[in-house]
């Protein structure tokens, strides 16, 4: 692997520029300490690690139909107004992908996401040290109005993303992913076709970075601007009739109800064969909020696809009821999803300001526990950094080998950390739980009550929430925030509170920044998975700021005439273009 | 407990009340002899079974720590989803929780709030209902513009409203389903003190120089009683559905403590590997909304015997001759 990732970068500087960018899954080093008999059991009993899709192999033997209507759940109405520069909420970004596409100049790649491909730009490459990036944009790309994309709508849209906008005593903010592209310096159009990108440290992964699902480009610059610059600086896609550059248009959107979508005539994309992309005429996404009636909806045939999003996933009970009703005419998706975590905020005063109460509580937890409780009974323990993870691959999802006792030795010695810390009656400590997850803070609440601690549950709505998290008012979170697959996006997650303020736990750390700068300076990937795993054991063992739990595999029913799907192995914001669908019925 | 402090004032405030007196009197004398507590169960006994289970679910929800075979918020993920049987009398829900123990302590909660806002509603309802009445003008005018309002919006509205306002808690739920009764209660306490307020002993009352505190404390309230109380009493059944409905919708008792609401909320993602845990809070909840509402009837036929609409008594007032009446009107 570490030989074909070296002959594809070197020949990529060679040839000027590389497409795509092969994402670095590199053996385990063998410096690493791990019992490779231990190892071995592990992979044994990890879950079957998400290959490509059958359908995707059947993709390239038969021949796909073009037409029809797919019908799909969507969780709820996408919240603030469309616009990608607002929310990752997956009840946008579901529908998201169809109307502005899977990607913006580079996308995942639908057969595996762990390598990034050209989308809007047909390639790019960067100068020798990393700091420039300099990408080219496809010349058959152009908005639902028919107006051609041209690079000063990418330089827009990443200004716009970077600093907002001020129009007098009107203040845009810049988006919430400001932070994942805060190394961008300066965006330069380079006639006729090309961006440059500087950045104020070099980074040889900025495509990775960049190919985050969620930084999808939704604001047409010919449309927004002029209504900016006369004052409209909130300006959303939706004030602008949602016009995107994905594979659908748009054609009715009844809050509460259903959006749909259209087959855009003018797409860029073409299959294998050459044909035009997307086979579907349209989507139709019902807005279906309450996961009982979602489940009705799909057995009694009125869907083709359920919902993406916490709570409509399905659940080992839930399934029994599809399969009973529907059997061969249901397939089950599993995308690897988020973790359960309990984050702290070490900069409030409280007695988890103790290392020690941090050490006993991640001692404590059951976690194996949280898995048929909170996820349905998909999922794992493995006390990984995330799931969103460049080098997830079952070597290092057995990583790191910390907290592996038997839960008897995990107990007691927790009750000894809290005798030592002067708590061995526990003490009372809140808890933000998002409404929608209630069964987590409940799982939670009831373990810590072992321990003598009373967990305060302060359930807000998603708007509390929103304002809570990146607030220093509570004492702990669930921390649910999606971070980006390779390590160096994570610093929006873990990192110090005042680069950070969307991070889980809140401490100001600087010891954390230079793992960062580490990671950003390493050339290998060896380097990088090493600064990793010491991140990780400074985060999870060393100080505690984080404990992970357990991570979720989401599962999601598709009927099985719905052909084409490319099921993304993780991240549920990733592959919702529907662009490769098609209907055989 | 504020609820119980409230009744224990009306029952000494009333005690001087003539009529109220004699039908409380009749009622334990009911209760207390075998004659009158065997026509009692002859004369309507779907009344009677219901009054009883009532009883039992108060009995139960009071004693909940005693009867309960389980710690409500204890988990045991071991024991999750169990159906019914020698270990859990009700099964287990997704958390290995016993629902038995969770419906009796959901029960009470259930109650606790539901009495205890009537109550509250009541009590500040009939309050500001009479003294609209009495003091009429303006004051009157203003009084009953509010009521208006509040009356214009459907109470389950108005109680979400609230809940979503002030967050969700228990006490919350009492205030929001007390604001909701309160424009009810003071509409008919208002339209029952305007006809006693111009009887004779109410104006021989204001010649000899009576206050008007004393007036509206002594002579209007006690009769306007009957009414407002047969009115609440009925209204503890929709309090308690009110209650189960907001809990359902997430703005009750917030998790894990339980309530018949939350708890069908909980249920409906294993109805069909657990139908337990829906059914049973479920068929709890009917019957406790149920007995009430006929104790609810009963209890306004003994304190406004005008409205009985039924042909059965909860106690001996109807003779056979009067039931016949009853039946040919």
């Amino acid at each position: 692997m570490i030989i074909v990732f070296t002959t594809i970068l070197i020949t990529g500087l060679i040839l000027g520029h590389y497409n795509p960018v092969l994402s670095p899954i590199s053996d385990v080093s063998e410096k690493d300490s791990i019992d490779s008999e231990r190892q071995e059991k592990d992979i044994e009993n990890f879950p079957p690690f998400p290959d490509v899709q059958d359908d995707d192999i059947e993709n390239t033997s038969i021949q796909q139909k073009r037409g029809g209507i797919l019908i799909l759940a969507n969780r709820g109405d996408p919240p603030a107004g469309f616009d990608t520069m607002r929310t990752s909420s997956i009840a946008l970004h579901h529908v998201a992908g169809a109307l502005f596409g899977p990607g913006n100049l580079v996308m995942r790649c639908r057969e595996n996401m762990y390598l990034v491909c050209p989308y809007l730009a047909r390639s790019w490459f960067p100068n020798p040290s990393f700091s420039e990036w300099t990408f080219i944009l496809r010349n058959d790309v152009f908005w639902h109005d028919d107006t051609q994309f041209t690079p000063d709508d990418v330089k827009f849209w990443l200004n716009l993303a970077i600093s907002g906008l001020n129009v007098g005593d009107k203040i845009r903010a810049p988006a919430y992913f400001e932070g994942d592209l805060e190394e961008i310096e300066k965006v330069e159009v380079l006639p006729p076709d090309q961006v440059r990108i500087t950045l104020k440290n070099p980074n040889r992964f900025f495509p990775d970075i960049l190919a985050n699902p969620r930084l999808k480009i939704a604001h047409p610059r010919h449309l927004m601007e002029p209504r900016m610059n006369n004052g409209d600086v909130s300006i959303s896609p939706l004030d602008i009739e949602l016009i995107g550059l994905g594979p659908f248009k748009f054609k009715n959107y009844e809050p509460g109800t259903i959006i749909q979508v259209l087959r855009f005539e003018n797409y860029f994309e073409k299959d294998d064969r050459g044909n035009q992309l997307p086979y579907l005429d349209g989507i139709d996404y019902v807005i279906i909020s309450d996961p009982v009636a979602m489940d009705i909806a799909f057995r009694t045939g009125r869907l083709d696809g359920g919902a993406r999003g916490f709570g409509h996933y399905l659940s080992e009970e839930r399934i029994v009821g599809y399969t009973r009703d529907l059997g061969d005419d249901v397939s089950f998706a599993q995308i690897e999803g988020g973790t359960i975590r309990l984050a702290f905020n070490v900069l409030k005063s409280g007695p988890w300001q103790d290392m020690r109460i941090r050490r006993a509580i991640a001692l404590w937890i059951d976690k194996e526990s949280a898995i048929p409780a909170v996820l349905g009974g998909f999922g794992w323990t493995t006390p990984d950094i995330s799931p969103n993870n460049l080098f997830k691959d079952k070597r290092f999802v057995i990583w790191p080998k910390f907290d592996l006792e038997p839960l008897d030795e995990r107990r007691a010695k927790a009750k000894k950390l809290m005798e030592e810390a002067g708590y061995s009656n526990g003490f009372s400590m809140g808890h933000l739980c998002r409404a929608r997850h209630t069964q987590a803070c409940q799982f939670l609440k009831d373990q810590l009550l072992g321990l003598g601690i009373d967990l305060q549950l302060h359930i807000i709505d998603e708007g509390e929430w929103n304002r809570a998290r990146v607030s220093l008012d509570f004492d702990t979170q669930p921390g649910a925030l999606s971070v980006l697959p390779i390590p160096e996006g994570t610093e929006g997650v873990y990192g110090r509170f005042s680069i950070s303020p969307d991070a889980y736990s809140k401490h100001e750390d600087e010891e954390v920044d230079r793992f960062y700068r580490l990671l950003r300076d390493a050339t290998t990937t060896e380097g990088r998975i090493d600064i990793w795993r010491q991140l990780q054991k400074y985060l999870f063992l060393d100080k505690t700021y984080i404990i992970p739990i357990a991570e979720a595999t989401y599962v999601v029913p598709y009927r099985t005439h719905v052909k084409g799907l490319t099921i993304p192995s993780e991240d549920g914001h990733t592959n919702t273009d529907f662009a490769t669908v098609w209907l055989d019925k | 407990m504020i609820g119980t402090i409230l009744v224990v004032i009306g029952m000494i405030y009333f005690k001087n009340s003539f009529s109220t007196t004699i039908l409380l009197q009749k009622f334990l004398y009911t209760l207390r002899t075998k004659r009158g507590l065997r026509q009692l169960t002859k004369t309507n006994s779907l009344i009677f079974l219901f009054g009883t289970i009532a009883a039992i679910i108060i009995c139960l929800a009071i004693f909940a720590e005693f009867v309960s075979p389980y710690d409500p918020l204890v988990q045991d993920i071991t024991s999750r989803l169990k159906a019914p049987g020698q270990e859990f009398l009700f099964g287990s829900d997704n958390f290995g929780r016993d629902v038995f123990s969770r419906i009796i302590h959901g029960s009470r909660s259930s109650l606790y709030i539901a009495i205890t806002s009537v109550i509250a509603g009541t009590f500040f309802g009939t309050i500001i209902g009479t003294l609209s009445a009495y003091l009429g003008g303006r004051i009157d005018l203003v009084l009953q513009r509010v009521i208006d309002t509040l009356l214009g919006f459907p109470s389950l509205i108005l109680a979400v409203f609230l809940v979503v306002t002030l967050g969700a808690s228990a006490n919350t739920l009492i205030i929001a389903l007390a604001v909701s009764l309160i424009p009810q209660i003071a509409r008919l306490s208002r339209s029952h003190a305007l006809s006693i307020k111009e009887e004779d002993f109410v104006i021989v009352a204001k010649t000899i120089g009576a206050q008007p505190m004393s007036i509206i404390f002594k002579h209007i309230l006690p009769h306007t009683f009957g009414p407002i109380i047969a009115y609440a009493a009925g209204y503890v059944s929709v309090a308690i559905v009110a209650e189960s409905a907001l809990s359902f919708l997430g703005l009750g008792i917030p998790p894990p403590y339980p309530s018949l609401g939350g708890m069908l909320q909980e249920g409906r993602l294993y109805m069909e590997v657990a139908p337990w845990i829906t059914i049973f809070p479920g068929i709890i909840l009917s019957i406790t909304a149920f007995s009430f509402a006929l104790l609810g009837d009963a209890l306004r036929d003994i304190f406004d015997p005008k409205d009985r609409f039924y042909t059965g008594s909860f106690f001996p007032l109807i003779t056979k001759s009067n039931r016949k009446r009853i039946k040919k009107f």
